[in-house]
């Protein structure tokens, strides 16, 4: 990473499995950075944009975002309009993670302003290699700083 | 009621009579009008018969006044009045005789008068000739016998026989052509009267038609509008339905997927851990499909693989338990939608007092309150209606507000379509965005720290709409929410009327 402060890795995901999968994935790639793991919205909402008591992203970190649209408690799509509609963490890149592969998802996703959208398969050679590629991608990405 | 064809032959008849009217007036006018023309034709014939006899007889005074002036002076000028006179009774005779050809009378009258006058001319030619010889004498003699003057009164006779006689026929004439002139003018006067009273009806008529067509036209405007707005909600219905068979399928596609990407991939993990502990166990052993990166393997040790082992199984098996709890519910689902509904009178107090039975130790574990208002009695599925208040008091003891006692409310209210129990409660409450959600299947909303599958609001709305009714959700005045099971009572109708219950919703 070319910056001087190590990236974090957000990941929202509900399912633990794919959690699991996914960290183990991206280790494998060679990144080590830290992932903080949130598995349903709400709260991943009040550590990044701040509520429920949490202040919210410091400035001078830089952030990543792994999301999962199939949220047990909203919907992705509002976590991500959220992200982007506050100016604090409207920077932070966020790949959209998830298993639909349905057009119209896809579209709205980047209209709302997602960078990356990666469709989760259930043949794991693919999943696998999607997610090490992520790594790869994290590790040449220039992330700005909030 | 006006009946469908009473217009058409009504003015078909009208315009029929119109036409037999006109018609006859015509052919009565040109008929009077043909017999009033002849019949002043016979008049002007009679004056003129008059005529002739009138100067017949004044020439023949004329002729006896020459003869007489004649015979008395012996100037010749009386003898030149006299022969022209002469010339003119003739043809006057003549003319006469042709004019009176057509009426039996006058002829009789004639064939008196012509040898009568002809006898007086005799009688003149014969004292003029005696005068003219020198015989003075004996042409006053032939005067002076009576014979000239009897002539001259039987003439004078024939004359009036003849006048009185054309006298009757003008009057006779005069009177017939009247009487056609005052029939021209009533026939006319009858024909204008039948057609203004025919123009009348007719117009009745045509008012009356279109009075017609636009309470028709009032009635099918009504018509398409009611059925319009029937066809709208009946669209909005299907619309709203069709949506939750998306969501539905969207969201089960998401949730079945979901434990398989964890089998798969957890599967393919245990095949590289096994090739890693293979490999350990017989390290001889040829190429296999995963093959460790020396760097990889060191650092790797036996409990690390261990713990990996394990946790894959227990995703896998997981995973598998919740496929498995997905479609059972998703099954379940389908049971109930499928079940026969009862339809019988079921009275809502009883019903809550069950639910109230049901929660009464929660209640008092988390010292809230439940408030049951007065019941309708209404006719549906007794278990559908159970099933949904229960999850909807159930929901309402469940998400409750930190530190705020529950206070739960169930209240009734009617309108003259609906009845419409309420679950009122001062909980955490459901954000604006998410009041859609709630009602989705496996879908919850807001914090996430209550056990459940987020089966119960769909279940209660899919059952809902079977008993003819829906779900209602808004907030509640201080930030809680309410729940409304809204019945119609039209349907409740309609399954009175097919008795046995209902099959569909």
């Amino acid at each position: 990473m070319g910056n001087q402060i190590p990236l974090t890795i957000i990941m929202i995901e509900d399912d633990e499995g794919h959690a699991t999968l996914i960290e183990r994935n991206i280790r494998r790639a060679g990144v080590n950075n830290e992932i903080i793991r949130f598995s349903s919205g709400t709260p991943a909402l009040d550590y990044l944009v701040g509520g429920g008591g949490k202040p919210g992203v410091q400035n001078g970190r830089p952030y990543m975002v792994l999301l999962d649209l199939n949220l047990p408690d909203m919907s992705g799509v509002d976590i991500l309009r959220k992200l982007k509609e506050t100016p604090k963490t409207e920077r932070i890149p966020v790949i959209v993670l998830t298993t639909t592969d349905d057009k119209n998802e896809i579209q709205r996703c980047y209209d709302l302003g997602c960078n990356v959208y990666v469709t989760k398969p259930v043949n794991y050679e693919n999943f696998a290699n999607a997610i090490r590629q992520l790594g790869l991608f994290f590790s040449v990405v220039q992330v700005p700083e909030l | 009621m006006i009946r469908q064809g009473y217009r058409a032959p009504a003015q078909r008849v009208l315009l029929i009579v119109g036409f037999a009217v006109v018609l006859t007036m015509g052919a009565l006018s040109l008929f009077l009008i043909r017999q009033s023309l002849s019949s002043t034709a016979g008049v002007d014939h009679s004056l003129t018969v008059l005529n002739v006899i009138a100067n017949l007889r004044a020439d023949l005074r004329r002729a006896e006044s020459g003869q007489r002036g004649f015979l008395l002076t012996g100037d010749a000028a009386y003898l030149n009045d006299y022969n022209g006179t002469l010339g003119r009774i003739s043809p006057a005779l003549d003319e006469l005789e042709k004019l009176t050809s057509d009426n039996p009378t006058q002829k009789a009258v004639f064939a008196r008068l012509r040898p009568l006058v002809a006898e007086k001319l005799q009688e003149l030619a014969t004292t003029v000739a005696l005068k003219l010889q020198g015989r003075a004498a004996d042409a006053l003699a032939a005067v002076n016998t009576d014979r000239g003057l009897s002539l001259m009164q039987n003439i004078g006779e024939a004359y009036r026989d003849a006048t009185a006689e054309e006298r009757r026929r003008l009057d006779e004439r005069r009177t017939v052509s009247t009487r056609y002139e005052i029939a021209l003018i009533v026939v006319n006067a009858a024909g204008v009267l039948a057609i203004a009273g025919l123009a009348y009806a007719s117009y009745l008529l045509f008012r009356r038609s279109t009075h017609e067509i636009l309470t028709r036209e009032a009635a099918l405007k009504e018509l398409n509008e009611s059925l319009e707005t029937r066809v709208q909600e009946r669209t909005a219905e299907l619309e709203a339905a069709n949506a939750e068979v998306q969501r539905f399928a969207y969201v089960v596609t998401h949730d079945l997927r979901s434990p398989l990407v964890n089998i798969m991939g957890f599967t393919s993990e245990l095949e590289v851990l096994r090739d890693s502990l293979f490999q350990r166990l017989e390290p001889a052993e040829g190429p296999s499909a995963y093959t460790e990166t020396p760097e990889v393997r060191d650092e790797v040790d036996i409990g690390t693989l261990r713990k990996d082992f394990d946790e894959a199984i227990h995703f896998i098996k997981t995973s598998i338990g919740k496929m498995d709890g997905l479609i059972k519910a998703i099954l379940t689902l389908s049971r109930a939608g499928r079940r026969e509904l009862m339809i019988q009178r079921v009275d809502l107090n009883e019903v809550l007092e069950v639910i109230a039975a049901d929660v009464e130790h929660r209640l008092r574990e988390t010292e809230a309150e439940l408030t049951v208002g007065p019941m309708p009695v209404i006719r549906s599925d007794r278990m559908a209606v159970e099933q949904i208040l229960s999850n909807l008091v159930d929901n309402a003891l469940k998400y409750l507000r930190d530190g705020v006692p529950g206070r739960i409310e169930v209240r009734a209210e009617q309108t003259p379509r609906e009845h419409r129990i309420s679950v009122i409660d001062n909980g955490r409450g459901i954000a604006p965005a998410d009041r859609e959600r709630v009602f989705d299947l496996f879908r919850r909303a807001g914090v996430q720290d209550k056990p459940g599958e987020g089966i119960g609001l769909a279940h209660s709305r899919g059952l809902a709409r079977r008993i003819g009714g829906s779900i209602q959700l808004e907030e509640a005045p201080g930030g809680g929410s309410i729940f409304t099971l809204v019945l119609s009572k039209l349907w409740m109708a309609r399954q009175a009327a097919a008795p046995g219950g209902a099959q569909n919703g």
